[in-house]
């Protein structure tokens, strides 16, 4: 997408493109951006990308460095550490404390995210009037028809098996929706008092798990500003956490669910978002360069190659290489062989291809007839 | 009186049913009847070696295996010849606590059932939960979180790159809407024929060397928190937790998949771990050839 020069070396970042306030549309895509912000500052470049399938792993985000690339958030973090005059986020911790922060990464990854999914792709209100146009405002023409119902199903088999996919009152929404699709008036059906009662007990009870999930954060944080605050900078769990409280609190969603909660309650966590990413761009003119996303019309993404991983290659010394020449040779010679022994074969026995035109096949009917009844005749003769 | 307001079938409709009888027969005794049990008995997939062994092949059977184990119930038979769509919610393990217990029949317990059992048999825990302090529990929140999801998505996962078109073997099919890898992957994973491609969805693109490369940090950094304890986290006895990693550290350690079983076999600590904990989860089940004890 970038690669003026091949020669140079370019790194750069491709993410979901920026949706109102929110850096990134997806949290995982702006940990990676806060990453790269606090590790390599002023080196590197942001592509906006709405093609996942570009992607080596399938999803975004991925970053590309001239040939090499890294997708998904733990692959990015250990090309970037790797690299020459990188700053590395947590090396000032511990390892007993390295240990934990990994451990509490996956929770929040997995915990958060799943609240942060839910929010954005099961909630009936939110996906119709705040995710879904933001999704179609970011693809080009063909993609934006389908491509949206495509990732909401595709995070339907994880929420599904936490219990988060939706309430009871929201999915009776969902049919009447789609059955009046082509009436022409809406009618706005009355909910009944159970199914009132069920939804908000229902969304009681994902309130109640996100309350678990914050109060054990807000504990460790304290009073703190960041998660370990005897490093006075923030760390990888420190990124990732403000990369999902800045996804639910910059994004403009229709029903508030976790807004509210976030903003009523944990005005700690607020604060921390805020930090980590102030501490990241100081001021505006710190954004990397940006390239945005390419929003025309792409035959080439229609028909994307079922991906299958890259084959282990093993080293090649000389003698590898030598006997790959070996069987080479010999795979080609046993082919020419076949084939000059096919053109010999028919050389040999005079083999001739003749093509029969209509006429002659008209003539041998009648011949074959003609023969039948002189058969006949001699039959009768014979019996006489 | 009732008998002018009788409706009476009429003459020539009853000799047309009557050319259609009914035979009533008596009830037919079943021969098979369910033997009824004297102790508590689990029910779990078969272990890897019948003969030998009563730790199960399956890792969400072992862990519950191991949390009853570890809390401190003692003498629980076990049963593998159930299959899994004859258990509540269609998951096993099921306990099955015998007649004595509960006037009348027997009763069977779902897996999510087994705390209260426990509770009920050895005594109930406290608010910690059998660990350190309040820090220590919340951290063990975080701990469940990168087994169920890294490690767990490494053992899953099949180990040929072609099985990804996810037409498994029939032992490997998953078995419920739970234990498919796609739960286990936070970003979920891009359909195999590519999200924007007109062709219809199909399979699951999972990226081999990023579910390796997480279970490798997941693994160093559990070895790394055991260091020299006893028991996970620092403490004094065994808890919930110390049930789920040895779980995950026995179904590891017997994993066809190299590179999934030789990042725990270097690391020592936890071997011996593994180890030490088999005996004491091995002892507190019978196996179902042998006779009770008195």
């Amino acid at each position: 997408m970038s690669q003026i020069n091949p020669g140079s070396s370019h790194l750069v970042l491709h993410i979901w493109p920026p949706h109102v306030s929110a850096l990134s549309f997806d949290p995982l895509c702006t940990a990676a951006l806060l990453y790269l912000q606090l590790s390599i500052p002023g080196r590197f470049t942001v592509a906006h990308c709405a093609n996942p399938d570009a992607s080596p792993s399938g999803q975004l985000p991925y970053l590309t460095h001239g040939l090499h690339s890294a997708a998904t958030l733990p692959a990015i973090i250990k090309y970037v550490t790797h690299l020459g005059r990188a700053r590395d986020v947590d090396a000032a911790l511990g390892p007993l404390e390295k240990a934990q922060s990994a451990a509490r990464i996956a929770h929040v990854q997995a915990e958060y995210g799943d609240l942060v999914a839910h929010m954005a792709y099961a909630l009936h209100t939110n996906w119709w009037k705040t995710t879904r146009p933001a999704l179609v405002s970011m693809l080009p023409v063909p993609q934006r028809y389908y491509v949206p119902h495509r990732m909401r199903e595709s995070y339907r088999p994880r929420l599904e098996a936490v219990d988060l996919w939706g309430t009871p009152g929201e999915e009776v929404e969902e049919e009447e929706e789609k059955r009046s699709t082509f009436q022409r008036e809406k009618k706005k059906r009355q909910e009944t008092g159970p199914e009132k009662f069920k939804r908000t007990f229902a969304r009681e009870r994902v309130l109640e798990r996100a309350r678990v999930f914050l109060d054990m954060y807000t504990k460790l944080l304290g009073d703190h500003q960041f998660f370990y605050p005897h490093l006075a900078q923030p760390t990888t769990l420190d990124i990732v956490f403000a990369a999902h409280t800045h996804m639910l609190t910059s994004l403009p969603f229709a029903d508030p669910l976790f807004t509210d909660l976030l903003n009523d309650s944990y005005p700690s966590l607020i604060a921390h978002a805020d930090a980590v990413k102030s501490f990241a761009f100081p001021d505006p003119a710190s954004h990397p360069p940006t390239i945005q996303s390419d929003l025309r019309l792409s035959i080439k993404s229609l028909f994307t190659v079922p991906a299958h991983p890259a084959p282990r290659r093993q080293p090649s010394s000389p003698e590898t290489l030598a006997e790959e020449r070996r069987y080479k040779l010999m795979r080609w010679g046993w082919i020419g062989l076949s084939a000059l022994a096919v053109v010999a074969y028919i050389r040999w026995t005079g083999l001739t291809i003749q093509f029969v035109s209509e006429d002659d096949e008209e003539e041998e009917e009648e011949e074959e007839a003609a023969t039948l009844e002189e058969i006949e005749e001699a039959v009768d003769e014979a019996a006489a | 009186m009732s008998s002018r307001f009788s409706l009476a079938l009429p003459a020539p409709l009853r000799h047309f049913f009557a050319l259609f009888p009914l035979y009533e027969y008596p009830p037919v005794p079943a021969p098979y009847a369910a033997r009824p049990v004297d102790a508590p008995t689990l029910w779990i997939r078969a272990p890897r070696v019948p003969t030998d062994d009563v730790l199960s092949a399956d890792v969400e059977c072992l862990k519950w295996q191991a949390y009853l184990a570890l809390r401190g119930c003692h003498d629980i038979a076990l049963r593998w010849d159930v299959s899994a769509d004859g258990a509540l919610e269609g998951q096993l393990p099921n306990l099955q606590l015998p007649a004595a217990a509960t006037p009348g029949e027997s009763t069977l317990l779902p897996a999510h059932l087994l705390p209260g059992w426990a509770d009920a048999r050895v005594g109930a825990l406290d608010l910690l939960e059998g660990y350190a302090d309040d820090a220590a529990r919340d951290e063990s929140r975080a701990w469940v979180a990168l087994m169920e999801g890294n490690v767990h998505a490494a053992l899953v996962r099949p180990p040929v790159f072609l099985a990804c078109l996810r037409r498994a073997r029939a032992d490997e099919r998953p078995r419920s809407a739970h234990h498919a890898v796609e739960t286990m992957l936070s970003p979920p994973p891009a359909p195999l024929t590519g999200l924007s491609s007109l062709i219809p969805p199909y399979g699951t693109h999972i990226d081999r060397s990023a579910v390796e490369l997480q279970y490798k940090e997941a693994i160093a950094s559990l070895s790394e928190r055991l260091g020299t304890d006893k028991w996970f986290l620092g403490s004094d006895a065994p808890t919930a937790l110390d049930a789920l990693i040895f779980a995950y550290l026995h179904c590891i350690l017997h994993c066809k998949d190299n590179t999934v079983r030789i990042e725990v076999t270097r690391r020592v600590n936890l071997v011996a771990w593994e180890r030490r904990v088999q005996a004491l989860v091995r002892a507190a089940f019978r196996r179902p050839d042998t006779p009770s004890e008195s």
